[in-house]
């Protein structure tokens, strides 16, 4: 992944959220507002967060015993996704530079149902293990 | 609300099973083995498990409206979190903006450990439906 060029984009990834897989997100970081049960749940914007991570991505790679982490982050919420609807993720790379001899890069994730956009993500990160640190 | 209102989340304790529920086994954040070979000397949380903690803060805080069009922004990590670690999310408000959206509110947001130090700092502004 740190090899990708600017302007690069990963491949997409589509997913149904059921009503399980939105209580395990819940538990995980223990809200269980009504606003995300029933039967016009949300979808925990945890699990949005988890699932649009660039590693989410089926055409994400990285070399053998490297890492990427989470540095920076800015998002926009526009509107809640709901549970059983299917999503889809896009990434892009919008900026890669070195930085104290670290490489690092800004992805957007763009989330939407249908043609309605849920979230729009910047994440930045950076990389650990493999060959950066040999 | 006013200007220096602040507001805070529950403290939440960061274990083993919240972690695998949230990010699943076999990576950095739950597998020991995976994160030694990637030269961290152990598992570390996913930051967007508390990102989840400082949604929820500023859910509780504007209503269910900060998921139409509440933003997140100039957000950094700062300090890695392990499991064990106990986390409190806050968010203050620092300001108001513009006369067309005077309940648009700006926010200092922030995370801290057990030992009161920070892991993320960042902004957010949301609308004040109230």
């Amino acid at each position: 992944m740190y090899e990708y060029r600017v302007g690069e984009r990963l491949k997409p990834l589509e997913l149904v959220v059921t009503h399980e897989m939105n209580m395990r997100f819940m538990y995980g970081v223990q809200d269980y507002s009504m606003f995300y049960q029933g039967e016009y749940a949300a979808v925990h914007p945890a699990l949005l967060y988890n699932m649009s991570n660039n590693t989410r991505s089926p055409s994400f790679k990285l070399p053998e015993n490297m890492a990427e982490i989470h540095t920076g982050e800015e998002t926009v919420f526009i509107s809640p996704a709901l549970v059983n609807k299917k999503l889809v993720f896009t990434w892009r790379v919008l900026d890669k530079y070195l930085k104290r001899d670290k490489t690092y890069m800004v992805i957007e994730c763009i989330i939407k149902e249908n043609m309605n956009k849920i979230m729009e993500r910047k994440m930045t990160c950076t990389f650990v293990g493999g060959k950066i640190l040999g | 609300m006013n200007i220096g209102d602040i507001f805070m989340g529950d403290p939440k304790f960061m274990s083993y099973e919240r972690v695998v529920l949230f990010s699943g086994g076999n990576n950095i954040h739950s597998d020991i083995q995976v994160a030694k070979k990637c030269g961290l000397d152990q598992t570390y949380v996913s930051a967007t498990q508390y990102l989840g903690h400082v949604v929820q803060l500023l859910v509780k805080t504007l209503g269910v409206r900060f998921h139409f069009w509440g933003k997140i922004y100039d957000t950094k990590f700062l300090k890695p979190v392990a499991i064990g670690d106990t986390l409190q999310s806050f968010c203050k408000v620092v300001n108001k903006i513009g006369e067309k959206y005077q309940d648009m509110l700006v926010f200092d947001i922030w995370v801290e450990n057990q030992d009161g130090e920070k892991v993320l700092v960042g902004k957010a502004r949301g609308v004040d439906w109230d």
